[in-house]
């Protein structure tokens, strides 16, 4: 292999940093029992007793060992929000009360009526009015104040203001009761400020603040919660778009089970057919484990146990086509076992490490499934590597890419994706690769 | 590759009825492959390795004790009875049994995961096309 490139290639893919707990504790163990036995032993004048030495040594040992993950995932109160504020404190501060209501408004989860309940009564000491409502295009989702005797949650909305501000987009200022456009006679209603809830260009629902004397409520601050409102509801829209995407990935990763594998697979069966017609039969039943487990999978996590069979399985079919040439190692923690991690995840990284590191390699090899939990640092750990050809730098960008999943593989692309966002920054994927020596691809999830 | 054990009913045939299939798998069937049980052997003699090392500490805690500290020959306890003695004469046998109850589950959960094929229904149950 002279004139080929050794030096190791390696690709971060995703996710943030999540540090290794385990050295650091062992060393911040070390040094506090140097320091207990240097203090009771050496400076301490008569030296303590040693069942006194050994109960400080042990509590120190517990402090660190129960406060070290803590201290890992950094301090919580920093992100808390205050407790809301009272009436006064809603008046005299307006612009901190509305800047922490915007940031907890419930229509963050969409525009359902459970949702538009709990803005409204959320908004409702601020916005300068005696009533507000909700609506979407259809119907009354929320409704707070006089008036909710007869404009009634669930039904169309019942002014005509509404409809103009559905179709206009705008807002509207109404001074005069009979502008309302209310049908009911005794409605307390006497001028109101509508303005238009949309996601995009597209309106789909309006905030109304209506007040009983003569003045009409606040058209900025109501333009203004619309606007924040508009935001959250654009965001869930996000939010539902991405859930669609991830399930969608999902799929094509169902989808994606390579046909050259079944063709493979099936030719290997035919052949061990007339020579080996029960060990034919094993593998016909292994094939159909491997595709009722693909296809069964509905949720986004599986306990690992059952992604590790899922492993196996595939692992034996391919065996049974390489024969010696694959050569399997798992090395799995008792404790991962029941940990939920990514369904679907696992098998195509050992695919790729069977299909790029040792399909073109003479004398095959050896993947190893490694497979650890780090209970200080809540982290599952699951590597594979294989000692085959390796992927050169290029071919590595092309993988990373998603380009080589045309020619068949699984994208790593594809999975990275789906972490992000499953964990978001909460996870790390690494692929590391030598010519000549092989390919390992680690992956660090939270603890599931 | 995958291999077939005997029936553990010794060397004469089965009646038919016992000898039933699930979902197309014969119940004599052995479905690991060499690599499988050689995971399993690693992984159970990890947790043996584990629970052996907290079986040492505890033995080994009670002389250390009587070594470092000395209420615990001397303090009493229920019916005049030091720590050291009420350890030796019950709590290393309650935390002998708590072990092996410990050891023997995890073990047994630990086979169940790595080891053998999904639990099977038949097609019918299924609600499956054939």
């Amino acid at each position: 292999m002279t004139g080929v490139n050794r030096a190791p290639a390696a690709r971060r893919l995703g996710g943030g940093a999540l540090s290794n707990g385990s050295l650091p504790l062992a060393a911040a163990l070390a040094v506090a029992w140097g320091l207990v036995y240097l203090i009771t032993q050496v400076i301490a004048a008569p030296p303590l007793g040693v069942g006194t030495t050994l109960l400080i040594g042990v509590g120190l040992t517990l402090l660190l060992t129960v406060g070290y993950p803590s201290a890992l995932r950094g301090p919580r109160g920093a992100r808390l929000v205050p407790r809301q504020q009272g009436k006064q404190g809603a008046i005299n501060r307006p612009g901190q009360t509305i800047a922490a209501v915007g940031r907890s408004i419930p229509l963050r989860s969409g525009l359902t009526s459970e949702a538009a309940q709990r803005t409204a009564q959320l908004l409702h000491p601020l916005l300068g009015g005696d009533s507000v409502a909700i609506t979407d295009r259809h119907k009354v989702l929320a409704f707070l104040g006089p008036g909710s005797d007869h404009h009634t949650v669930g039904d169309p909305p019942r002014t005509d203001i509404s409809a103009k501000v559905l179709d206009r987009a705008k807002t509207v200022m109404v001074r005069h009761r009979a502008k309302l456009g209310c049908p009911e006679p005794s409605c307390p209603l006497q001028t109101a400020v509508v303005a238009p809830l949309a996601i995009g260009k597209r309106v789909v629902g309006a905030l109304k603040v209506y007040r009983l004397d003569e003045t009409p409520p606040p058209r900025g601050l109501v333009e203004g919660m619309a606007g924040i409102l508009s935001l959250h509801l654009e965001l869930a829209e996000l939010d539902r778009e991405r859930k669609l995407a991830v399930d969608a990935k999902l799929d094509a990763l169902r989808a994606q089970i390579n046909p050259h594998f079944l063709f493979n697979t099936l030719n290997t069966i035919a052949s061990k057919a007339r020579t080996d017609p029960e060990e034919a039969r094993q593998l016909l039943l292994r094939l159909s484990d491997f595709f009722r487990y693909a296809v069964r999978q509905d949720g986004h996590f599986a306990e690992f146990g059952q992604e590790y069979f899922f492993v196996r399985t595939y692992l034996s079919l391919e065996q049974a086509r390489y024969g010696d040439r694959l050569r399997v190692r798992y090395d799995v923690d008792p404790q991962v076992l029941t940990t939920n991690v990514p369904v679907l995840t696992i098998q195509p990284l050992v695919e790729n490490a069977v299909k790029h590191g040792l399909a073109n390699k003479v004398d095959g090899g050896t993947v190893t499934l490694k497979a650890r939990v780090d209970p200080l640092t809540r982290t599952t750990t699951i590597q594979v590597s294989d000692d085959g050809v390796g992927i050169e730098d290029e071919e590595l960008e092309k993988i990373v890419s998603g380009d080589v999943t045309a020619e068949g593989g699984i994208g790593l692309r594809n999975i990275s994706e789906r972490l992000d966002t499953l964990f978001g920054e909460r996870y790390r994927f690494d692929v590391r690769s030598t010519v000549g020596q092989g390919t390992v691809v680690d992956l660090r999830i939270p603890l599931g | 590759m995958v291999r077939d054990v005997p029936s553990s009913g010794g060397d004469s045939p089965r009646p038919d009825s016992e000898h039933r299939e699930q979902g197309g798998y014969d119940i004599t069937d052995e479905y690991d492959m060499p690599a499988e049980v050689d995971a399993t052997f690693r992984t159970l003699r990890r947790v043996a390795f584990g629970y052996f090392a907290l079986f040492v500490v505890v033995v080994a805690a009670v002389p250390g004790l009587t070594l470092a500290l000395d209420w615990w020959s001397q303090g009493r306890l229920v019916g005049g009875m030091s720590p050291s003695f009420v350890m030796a004469a019950f709590g290393l046998y309650v935390f002998f049994f708590a072990l092996a109850v410990a050891a023997a589950t995890l073990a047994n959960a630990v086979e169940d995961r790595m080891l053998g094929g999904p639990e099977r229904e038949h097609p019918e149950q299924r609600g499956d096309a054939p």
